[in-house]
């Protein structure tokens, strides 16, 4: 590393710590192998006890691999949950209202853009006589984009219908920005 | 009834945070040269991670604007085997940008390309290296990368092109 630019994100963590970072942001199962790697880790037997505690304490989830061996996966459901407790956290309603304003905005935007009525409606487009490769893939990133604004805004939802019940929940902010307004 | 986002999403969002929770770290340090960070669009739809840095810092050299941006996004479709990102560098005032792209665009170029955008043009594009590694780590590698190019950046007839022998990644 050079001594210009940012500092490695390995910097002042211990070895637990790295392997804490990598498994609890992988994106696919992997073995203790890849994750020692990719952690810096110099001990197998160190990465594999603290990929273990993760499972223990529902961080990752421990699944046979192809080839028998053990693989580490995301846990999924604690990181939907996670996404949702930190919008209700850290922000108020009217911010999560505002946002689902603006991400439809973008989706009715792509309607008009694209003369269609749904994403699904898009994606038979892909097989038009007239469209070229780069066109196809424009869509099919557009197609991406809309199924991600779309999982927000879901996530959105589920925070704003969630929120009053969590925020009590969260110790010295239960008066936080109250409001009688119905979620739907 | 509750549908669970597709996971890509739900990796993005993860990713992100950890990624702007690291470069929120570097801020307080007094020689840090990352300034103001923010989700790019918004901390609620989080599609990625940009931030303010102070060039001359980030190089440790004098450079001709004061500002720049460090763009980070990052996809995970399923229908294809390898990650997608973009990691960039952009000088709003110049109008010019420097990065990575790994996406499904110029597959003759391979998995990932180093593109430098002037003026709303495309003025380079070279073929990068592939690199197999967490997302953690090849923005760690990326943004060493950066500072090479950044150095190694010419300006001929007023575009700027990073010479053949210099490396892209």
């Amino acid at each position: 590393m050079t001594d210009h630019g940012l500092g490695s994100w390995t910097d002042d963590l211990s070895t637990r710590e790295r392997v804490r970072a990598i498994a609890t942001t992988l994106t696919e199962p992997r073995s203790v192998e890849w994750v020692r790697e990719q952690a810096q880790v110099s001990s197998w037997q160190t990465a594999k006890d603290e990929l273990e505690m993760l499972v223990e304490f529902g961080q990752v989830q421990a699944i046979e691999g192809d080839d028998g061996n053990t693989k580490y996966a995301p846990n999924y459901q604690l990181r939907y949950f996670n996404e949702v407790t930190e919008l209700i956290n850290n922000h108020t309603r009217e911010e999560l209202r505002e946002e689902i304003a603006s991400i439809q905005a973008e989706i009715d935007e792509w309607k008009r853009e694209f003369a269609v009525e749904s994403r699904d409606e898009l994606e038979s487009t892909l097989t038009d006589d007239g469209l070229d490769s780069e066109a196809i893939r424009g869509r099919n990133r557009v197609l991406r984009h809309w199924e991600g604004s779309e999982d927000n805004k879901r996530l959105l939802k589920h925070a704003l219908e969630l929120y009053d019940d969590v925020r009590e929940l969260y110790p010295g902010e239960a008066d936080e920005s109250p409001s009688s307004i119905p979620l739907s | 009834m509750i549908f669970l986002a597709n996971r890509a999403n739900l990796d993005t969002r993860t990713l992100f945070t950890k990624i702007h929770t690291r470069l929120l770290t570097q801020v307080p340090k007094e020689e840090s040269p990352v300034e103001p960070m923010w989700y790019h669009t918004s901390a609620r739809n989080k599609t990625g991670v940009r931030a303010t840095v102070c060039p001359a810092q980030f190089l440790g050299t004098s450079y001709p604007v004061e500002n720049a941006e460090v763009q980070v996004s990052f996809d995970f479709p399923q229908t294809y085997s390898y990650d997608f990102y973009a990691i960039q560098w952009v000088e709003p005032d110049r109008n010019l940008m420097v990065g990575w792209h790994q996406d499904e665009t110029h597959a003759d170029l391979g998995e990932c390309h180093f593109q430098i955008d002037y003026q709303g043009e495309t003025v380079q594009r070279e073929n990068a290296a592939f690199l197999d590694v967490h997302p953690l780590n090849v923005f760690d590698q990326r943004i060493e990368d950066l500072v090479e190019v950044l150095n190694a950046l010419t300006w001929e007839d007023g575009v700027p092109r990073l010479p053949n022998e210099a490396t892209v990644g």
